[in-house]
């Protein structure tokens, strides 16, 4: 290699270049043709410049063996060699070129490199260096290029972290490099970093789907709501809508929406004053107008509701929602003709039962009295045989007596449910036996966890009082046991078990003992209404009950009966008991 | 013997054999003479109205459920007219419906007994009217209300 060995001839390498410059080691300008040789110094300096620009074109070195020219035309070859490599150097592009058909990076510029870390590149191949252009198609490019000559521009090429550290874009320029004759050598490549502009344009992509997605979204809600937007120009008078305005008000005029009055003529005269009212009393601020306003008579639509918020834009205008409310107002009717139903059927039921009892109390009460009578006036002169017979009478008349009071209060079981209260069902049992008056003879256990639980006190009292009872007046013993015992069953529902040790029930009798006047029968018997007051009691708490055999060992074999009812409980708060 | 006529009792009521054990009852304790019977609230109007005042009833026992006239349209009469204020009235009945205790008692009744097949009930009520006759000071009867032997 022919090179000048004067100080001043090396300009081009000079200061802060010097370090990006490094690699372009004379070895490397040679393999380029870029000895001074291929030039000679016979050469006219103008064919010699032009071979050197051709020179710098193809790539350049530190070296150019400029030894031949004129100091002159050193000097303004040198700078113009000097800012071609600074633009080579400093270019924010990737510049590179690869060379034959395998294509091995001859040069690359420092950001091209730096891509490549501290990895050696220099002749290496492409692929090799960056498996990722294979697979992402850029090599198979490089090769098209390579062949046909003919450039080609690579948009949005992605690497990922392998070599740029996280997933970057880059749009890539490839043009074929020729030798002299004109044959293709290489492929200078020139990329641009778009990583950027790609991020920004799928932000704007994923933004215009979001919209586009709750655009959408609005809309069906809006449609399967019934809903529609308004807005209400106060100073103009006019209203905008969609579909459910031109739905309550016709087809929009001229200037696509319609008179505020057209809305208010449409309106129930109450609803009309009211809105009007409204709109002129709207304040700007937090607090959004909301309305139910009923159609005067609309053909489908009964009532909307219209909700808004005063807005200057600059002009005052009331934007909101419109809502058919129609079927919520049939609901509510229905509702409340089902209701007013309800209670007339329980105010007939009541007043039936009354007038029974009533009735059938009225005879009884003379039958009763005249018995009296009888037993009065016959006085001491009665034989033991006719106090016998009235003594038969009137128990008979008492027990008639009790049944009709059973009736009558079994009527009214079904009305005035009671509040919730904190029971503790321990306390309840014992109470309830000190009511009843059961005998120190029969052993009564309580086990009840939880031992307090809210609930309607009145009703599980009710069915507490008539199974304990029950337990008690059947009994054919003289010593005996009843337990109560109380589980939580699931998050919401209590389990009751009334246990004795009785004579038990025929199982084809347990079905029957819940209906009306039947009883299992017994020493004193009741009016047989207990066990369908508890039937009907637990069925209206939303519990069921049913009769199984007492567990083992609780009775002697083949005697005793369970009474189990469920009992939901109101569901409790979750996240902890609040404080009072 | 006071002068004053004695207070009478008027026992309003359809039912023949209630009406009967009142009278039993009022008869052991020696009140059988001033015990009336009304068959309905009409009948009973007729009694309070009657021209000579001194021989009006100054206390009802008044059924509710009645033909023509029944116990509550008698008590809205009694509270429209001046002239039948005076009279105290129990509601003795069947009928144990919170309802009818209530709009009994909006109508200034003395008191409401629900009639009931316990023994010695009719003696029960007997002796109550006696008791109430003996202790209460009824409106326009100054100390006349002395009760035989009392």
């Amino acid at each position: 290699m022919t090179s000048d060995t004067s100080n001043d001839a090396r300009p081009v390498a000079a200061a802060g270049l010097e370090e990006a410059a490094a690699p372009f080691d004379a070895e490397r300008v040679a393999a380029l043709g870029m000895t001074a040789g291929g030039a000679g110094p016979g050469g006219a300096p103008r064919d010699a410049r032009r071979g050197i620009l051709d020179r710098l074109r193809r790539g350049c070195g530190p070296d150019l063996g400029l030894s031949w020219m004129s100091a002159a035309e050193r000097e303004g070859a040198e700078t113009e060699a000097g800012q071609l490599r600074a633009c080579f150097e400093q270019s924010p592009a990737l510049i590179a070129m690869v060379e034959g058909e395998a294509h091995r990076l001859a040069i690359a510029n420092p950001r091209m490199k730096a891509l490549f870390g501290d990895r050696p590149w220099r002749d290496r191949p492409l692929a090799e260096l960056c498996p990722e252009l294979a697979r992402n198609g850029a090599i198979a490019a490089y090769d098209r290029v390579y062949e046909t000559g003919a450039g080609e521009i690579l948009p949005e090429i992605p690497l990922a972290g392998e070599v740029a550290g996280e997933l970057r874009y880059f749009t890539t320029l490839l043009q074929p490099r020729r030798d002299d004759a004109g044959r293709v050598t290489g492929v200078i490549t020139l990329a641009f970093d778009t990583t950027e502009l790609v991020r920004a344009r799928r932000r704007a992509e994923a933004l215009a789907i979001d919209q586009s997605l709750q655009q959408t979204s609005l809309d069906l809600a809006f449609a399967v709501g019934g809903m529609g937007y308004v807005a209400i120009d106060l100073a103009a008078r006019r209203i905008d809508g969609g579909p459910l305005l031109e739905r309550l008000l016709g087809a929009p005029d001229k200037s696509g929406g319609w008179p505020l009055d057209s809305l208010l003529r449409a309106l129930e005269d109450g609803d009309a004053g009211r809105l009007r009212n409204m709109l002129e009393t709207v304040q700007d601020g937090a607090t959004p107008i909301d309305a139910e306003l009923s159609l005067a008579d609309h053909e489908d639509v009964v009532a909307i509701r219209l909700v808004g918020r005063l807005q200057r834009t600059p002009a005052a205008v009331l934007i909101g929602i419109v809502a058919d409310i129609t079927e919520r107002r049939r609901s509510e009717d229905l509702l409340n003709r089902r209701a007013a139903d309800l209670a007339a059927a329980n105010r007939q039921l009541e007043q039936f039962t009354h007038l029974v009892s009533h009735d059938l109390k009225s005879p009884l009460r003379g039958v009763h009295h005249l018995a009296s009578f009888l037993r009065e006036d016959l006085g001491a002169s009665a034989s033991p045989a006719v106090l016998g017979h009235l003594d038969r009478l009137e128990r008979q008349i008492a027990k008639m007596s009790r049944m009709l009071d059973d009736l009558q209060a079994y009527a009214h079981a079904d009305r005035a449910a009671g509040r919730g209260e904190m029971v503790d069902i321990g306390a309840l049992v014992v109470e309830l036996a000190e009511l009843l008056g059961v005998p120190d003879t029969i052993r009564l256990e309580v086990d009840a966890t939880p031992s307090r639980v809210t609930t309607d006190r009145t009703a599980l009292a009710l069915v507490l009082r008539n199974l304990i009872d029950n337990a008690v007046k059947h009994h054919d013993r003289e010593n005996g046991r009843i337990a109560v015992r109380a589980r939580r069953d699931g998050r919401a529902r209590l389990r009751v078990v009334v246990i004795d040790d009785g004579p038990g029930i025929a199982a084809k009798q347990r079905d029957a003992v819940f209906e009306l006047f039947r009883s299992a029968g017994g020493k004193g018997a009741g009016s047989g209404m207990g066990l369908a007051f508890v039937r009907r009691a637990v069925l209206r708490h939303g519990g069921r009950i049913w009769i199984e055999d007492a567990p083992d060992g609780f009775a002697e074999p083949g005697r005793g009966v369970a009474f189990t009812f469920t009992w939901p409980l109101p569901l409790e708060r979750s996240g902890g008991r609040r404080a009072k | 013997m006071s002068a004053a006529p004695l207070p009478r009792i008027l026992v309003v009521d359809d039912d023949e054999i209630d009406v009967m054990a009142l009278e039993r009852a009022f008869a052991e304790i020696g009140l059988a003479e001033r015990l009336e019977v009304a068959g309905d609230g009409e009948a009973a109007l007729g009694r309070l109205l009657e021209p000579d005042a001194a021989g009006r009833p100054v206390l009802l026992l008044l059924d509710l459920n009645m033909p023509r006239m029944g116990g509550f349209e008698l008590l809205e009469r009694r509270v429209a007219d001046p002239a039948l204020e005076a009279v105290t009235v129990f509601v003795m009945t069947t009928s144990a419906r919170p309802q009818d205790i209530e709009r009994a008692y909006g109508l200034g009744i003395a008191g409401y007994v629900v009639k009931s097949t316990r023994r010695g009930f009719s003696q029960a009520v007997a002796q109550l009217v006696e008791r109430y006759l003996d202790l209460v000071t009824l409106p326009g009867a100054g100390d006349a209300l002395v009760l035989p032997g009392g």
